[in-house]
């Protein structure tokens, strides 16, 4: 017996149906057009180097307290964060009154090779929320980290808690060891000094083959079979261009700060075993005494959970929230159901802080 | 014209009407087996030859799975080592094969050649070397090691390749038993899979748990491990050559630049913190 029940004049329909969707797919896409990228007005207010920082212009009258700068990943670009109007969490948090400042690290070059995470986070974060707490009159902003952007907002925040008034970690790993890290388990064995030697800094192309890698079928064959279902509706086809432009619009990751990030957290755990030190100084979580809300994603095959739950019990902080969202590390920013439960939930955490 | 019964009747009228998909994507040209897909052309040619490889991903894999189905008997669930089959089980095993490889390094052809194979399709020397194992003298020896040190490097390359090409082969031969499974599987059959679309996502779902299982383990990331350093083995090999080749021109080398990149990064580390200290000794502009 059989599960099987598909009779050959439906297999034979459903082809010819499959070649008729496909054939209005040509005419479809040239009419969908290049997707842009980020949606909401903004300006850049601070730059160095590649780096820029971003604030955006309000939509409702600005609430009282600090600025809110968000770290995004090194990896990817930050316009996820603010892909289209209905799919925005800087735009869910600008409709609540956020000051919202967004930090977009750039495309590193060759000449970028040799910045290391001291550079990123001591340097280029630490003068970027500098920037921001100066604009605002406040000595300490409120720092939301993103992905790899959360584990460097944590280094930051234990390293200096000054400027720091409330921490928001979303989707964040600080477990990397955890059985189920598929990510971790690959790079732990990688010589990556060998990698950074040999091609200095580390192709965006390769990355992306590499997440995709993690579930190849699913990503390189399911997902484009499922365009001929939404090749009639032009706005869900917008929406399938525009993520297929962020997921491989990937920067080349600076050779030197790829290599440490590698060592320190993927192989050797440094976030949760100790020893973890960025630009000479020591890296505790203890250190960091602020208010923590800590943002994961139940699906996420990138940072499961089980990688960032741990954040509960290593920092010294003695107000600590979670929020669990119910999908994966792509939909906590886009999906329609993040965007009503994802900004509010941050909104209302900082409100009262 | 009367309906087709035999399977084989199906199929080809299947066959037929992918053909007839093709040739109304792209006028005049359709893939043919192991001759790829058509050479992009205009915007639109090209839009076309994209979605013609993702329709041939997906039709040519519900199509093999569909026609073992056929073979084995309409109702009755293929056993993955009945030999009548064995033709086949191969076919969805290949497709297998192609799904996993298309990122991860041993992709036949086109636009399926990984950001790996990329890489390293510039450094592959061509060609025959007799010297490969020669001791080295004479006015060339340096010259010679040089190019012995690049063949090796290559061997070890693709050795790597073919090591996780047969990784793979295993992991999708897991992938046939488990789909053979799920299909026989008498719990399952009151979630029948009713349309091609839910074939080729059972196909999915058993391909991504056999890949899963294997990804998890240590030999997989040892076999990975390995294609990575033989890769850069031969990228770096590659690179000495061409430095070689450079200093001999008095041409600037991708080591001097490093070396200057940092030089110059350290002194701006050096700057900062002396721009930090004296912001906190008070000090100010004018």
């Amino acid at each position: 017996m059989s599960r099987v029940s598909i009779s050959p004049e439906q297999a034979l329909a459903e082809v010819a149906e499959f070649g008729r969707r496909l054939a209005r797919a040509v005419p479809a896409l040239a009419a969908a057009g290049e997707p842009g990228a980020g949606c909401s007005a903004r300006d850049a207010v601070w730059q160095e180097d590649k780096v820029v920082l971003y604030r955006y212009r309000p939509l409702v009258e600005r609430a009282p307290g600090p600025p809110l700068v968000i770290c995004y990943a090194l990896v990817n670009r930050p316009y996820m964060m603010d892909l289209q109007p209905d799919r925005s969490l800087i735009r869910g948090l600008l409709e609540r009154g956020v000051d919202v400042h967004l930090i977009d690290w750039g495309y590193p070059d060759g000449a970028d090779r040799c910045l290391a995470l001291d550079d990123y986070v001591n340097g280029y974060l630490h003068r970027a929320i500098g920037r921001a707490c100066a604009a605002s009159g406040v000595p300490a902003a409120n720092l939301l980290g993103v992905c790899q952007g959360g584990t460097l907002s944590l280094c930051y925040t234990a390293l200096h808690p000054e400027r720091v008034r409330n921490l928001v970690t979303m989707v964040t790993p600080v477990d990397f060891h955890t059985p189920d890290n598929l990510l971790s388990k690959w790079a732990r064995n990688l010589d990556v000094d060998r990698m950074v030697q040999v091609l200095g800094n580390v192709p965006g192309e390769l990355l992306n083959a590499t997440f995709l890698s993690l579930m190849p079928l699913r990503l390189t064959s399911q997902k484009y079979a499922g365009v001929a279902d939404i090749i009639d509706d032009p706005v869900a086809l917008a929406n399938f261009l525009r993520m297929e432009k962020w997921i491989f619009d990937s920067p080349d990751q600076a050779g030197a700060a790829f290599a440490e990030f590698i060592k320190w957290f993927f192989q050797e755990n440094r976030l949760v075993l100790g020893g973890l030190q960025i630009g000479g100084r020591r890296v505790d979580l203890e250190d960091l005494r602020c208010p923590v809300f800590n943002v994961w994603a139940s699906e996420d095959h990138l940072v499961p959970p089980s990688a960032s739950k741990p954040l509960r019990g290593l920092t010294g902080s003695a107000d600590y929230s979670e929020f669990e969202f119910r999908g994966g590390h792509i939909g906590i920013y886009v999906s329609g159901r993040a965007r009503e439960t994802v900004p509010p939930a941050i909104a209302d955490w900082l409100a009262v802080r | 014209m009367g309906q087709p019964n035999d399977p084989a009747d199906w199929l080809k009228a299947w066959s037929e009407a992918q053909a007839r998909l093709w040739s109304e994507l792209v006028p005049g040209q359709q893939p043919a087996s192991g001759q790829g897909l058509p050479e992009p052309g205009p915007a639109g040619a090209e839009a076309a030859r994209k979605l013609m490889e993702f329709g041939e991903d997906y039709l040519g894999v519900t199509r093999e799975f569909w026609k073992l189905l056929q073979q084995a008997g309409q109702g009755q669930a293929p056993a993955a080592g009945t030999a009548r089959l064995q033709p086949e089980l191969e076919g969805l095993r290949d497709r297998f094969i192609e799904g996993y490889s298309r990122l991860l390094g041993t992709a036949p052809t086109g636009d399926a050649l990984s950001a790996w194979q990329q890489m390293a399709a510039g450094a592959m020397p061509a060609g025959p070397w007799p010297y490969a194992q020669m001791p080295a003298f004479g006015p060339l020896r340096e010259r010679q090691t040089a190019h012995q040190r690049l063949i090796a490097a290559t061997v070890r390359y693709q050795r790597a390749v073919s090591r996780f090409g047969e990784l793979m082969k295993r992991v999708a031969s897991e992938a046939v038993d488990r789909l053979a499974r799920e299909v026989a599987d008498p719990a399952a059959v009151r979630d029948p899979v009713a349309s091609l679309r839910a074939l080729h996502d059972l196909w999915v779902e058993c391909g991504e748990r056999a890949y899963a299982a294997a990804a998890h383990g240590s030999e997989f990331a040892a076999v990975q491990a390995e294609l990575n350093e033989a890769l850069l083995d031969l990228r770096a090999e590659q690179q000495k050559q061409l430095e070689d080749w450079a200093r001999t021109l008095d041409l600037p080398t991708r080591s001097e630049l490093n070396t200057i990149n940092e030089r110059l990064q350290a002194l701006r580390r050096r700057v900062r913190e002396l721009e930090e200290e004296f912001e906190r000794r008070g000090g100010g502009p004018g």
